[in-house]
């Protein structure tokens, strides 16, 4: 990492090299207010600038520069002030540095020590900061993987399966009937093998495209809308299962109405796939709390016990057997993602036996 | 012409077009840089005739679908012609880069045999 020197008096400046020098540090001297923005741009590890050198027009180009920084850089500058006691002018001038980044003041004259103290320091922090980048930068790779991944499942994995589908449909169709009551059944599993990849698939697809939603705040929509597309879709199930849904006041939130229809279905979609022997109940609510919307589901269904209250919500994570209640054991993971996505938290109570209540909220 | 390179789902798009007594004659290639040679010959020889329609699957070798899409739409002689892209991905980017890049029709390929010939109602939509 260089140190960047900005001073008007070319003796200055060399001054401060041979002090930053001495620590066995790279230095580079700006000519110009104009060249410490070109060489800032082109990478350092701090600056050290005289304060006289920069002249309002200066601060200014410095203050942009400084707001054009990527989110993991806070680029250290050391800033040598005039000796002698402190006027108005340059206390609002300190003032004005200090907000606009990190900048550490130091009245002159300085000893050699105190620079290198400082300068020490500054490139402490900003290997604090190149670490941070890279940590980003892997992180970003690992979004990227995931992303092309979910594509790869979406085409890829999908295409053999389909065909499976197909063609042991077409089997069935057309060569069932030479099939023995064994061979039928293999038929059969074979069938609802490949149906299973295929829901698993879509499901671990919906999973990692709710990982990668975009870090931005959309307009606020009426959560009745998604609400209402979620209920439609579970209408046969809904009819089937005879629950009763009652649903309070809805308010509008920011989230994109698809991803708050992905939740309503899976968690609406699992109090009818739990539900007891007695009819069943869905209670739907939203209050405002603090910052943010709660949104609670209460169901009178089979409930979850206490000990898996946190795993329910894990990839592939599954109380029963498929045999038992259909699903890929996807559907909180989804909600847990997306809900997390927007900032916000989900969770449930229970009492096993009595009911579950799911609870998220989302900022407001 | 129909742009697929999976055997099993060409003759999915055969079965569909007996199923709906089109009358069609189905010129099958198998991945995008022979699609591209085709499209290249008819804007080069004004006697080779230029497909009514296209079936264009997304993912297959060489060249990606989009690639030949694009190919079409800057073509001089099949620029017109409606292309339906046909895919295993319902894939909401693959769809809107499909509609931006001209495609008139989008056939998400679906699991069941019956469901699958819809695509002869499609492709009899387009031909008439």
């Amino acid at each position: 990492m260089r140190v960047l020197i900005l001073a008007p008096v070319g003796r200055d400046s060399q001054l401060l090299a041979d002090t930053i020098s001495a620590l066995n540090i790279d230095t580079q001297i700006a000519p110009g207010p104009e060249n410490l923005m070109t060489m800032l741009g082109e990478g350092a590890g701090a600056a050290i600038v005289a304060d006289e050198a920069l002249s309002a027009v200066h601060v200014q180009s410095l203050a942009s520069w400084l707001s054009s920084q990527p989110p993991w850089s806070d680029m250290p500058f050391i800033v040598l002030t005039s000796a002698g006691r402190p006027t108005p002018e340059s206390k609002h001038r300190a003032r004005e540095l200090e907000s606009l980044g990190n900048f550490t003041l130091i009245e002159r004259p300085v000893r050699p020590e105190t620079v290198q103290s400082a300068v020490r320091s500054a490139l402490r922090a900003r290997s604090r900061q190149y670490e941070v980048r890279s940590r980003q930068e892997a992180l970003l790779r690992a979004n990227a993987d995931l992303e092309q991944f979910a594509h790869s499942a979406s085409h890829d994995l999908r295409e053999p399966i389909r065909s499976i589908a197909v063609y042991t449909e077409l089997l069935a169709k057309h060569y069932g009937h030479l099939l023995d009551p064994k061979g039928k059944e293999f038929l059969g599993f074979v069938q609802s093998g490949t149906q299973r990849m295929e829901t698993l698939l879509a499901d671990l697809l919906s999973y990692t495209q709710a990982s990668s939603i975009p870090d931005e705040t959309p307009e606020p929509i009426s959560a009745r809308g998604p609400l209402d597309a979620a209920l439609e879709n579970l209408a046969g199930a809904i009819r089937e299962s005879g629950a009763a849904i009652t649903v309070g006041e809805m308010p509008a939130i920011r989230i994109r109405p698809r991803h708050l229809e992905q939740i309503f279905q899976n968690l609406v979609g699992n109090a009818i796939k739990y539900r007891k022997q007695d009819p069943l109940h869905v209670h739907l609510t939203a209050r405002r709390q603090n910052s943010h919307w709660l949104f609670c589901v209460e169901d009178n269904g089979i409930g979850i016990a206490a000990e898996y209250r946190e795993t329910v919500f894990g990839i592939f994570k599954r109380l029963h057997t498929s045999q038992a209640y259909a699903g890929t054991g996807m559907g909180l993971a989804i909600c847990q993602r997306i809900v997390e996505r927007y900032r916000g938290r989900i969770w449930l109570e229970s009492e096993p036996g009595r009911g579950s209540t799911f609870l998220f909220t989302i900022p407001a | 012409m129909l742009v697929e390179d999976s055997e099993t789902d060409v003759f999915l798009v055969n079965e569909a077009i007996a199923a709906h007594h089109l009358d069609v004659d189905l010129q099958v290639v198998t991945d995008g840089e022979q699609a591209i040679r085709v499209i290249a010959r008819i804007d080069a020889d004004e006697n080779v005739p230029c497909p009514q329609l296209f079936l264009l699957d997304l993912n297959i070798p060489r060249t990606s679908g989009f690639e030949v899409l694009a190919r079409l739409r800057g073509s001089q002689r099949c620029a017109l012609v409606p292309v339906i892209v046909m895919t295993s991905s319902n894939a909401e980017s693959d769809r809107a880069e499909s509609g931006a890049l001209g495609a008139t029709a989008y056939f998400p390929k679906p699991s069941g045999y019956e469901a699958f010939l819809k695509i002869g109602e499609v492709i009899r939509g387009l031909l008439a």
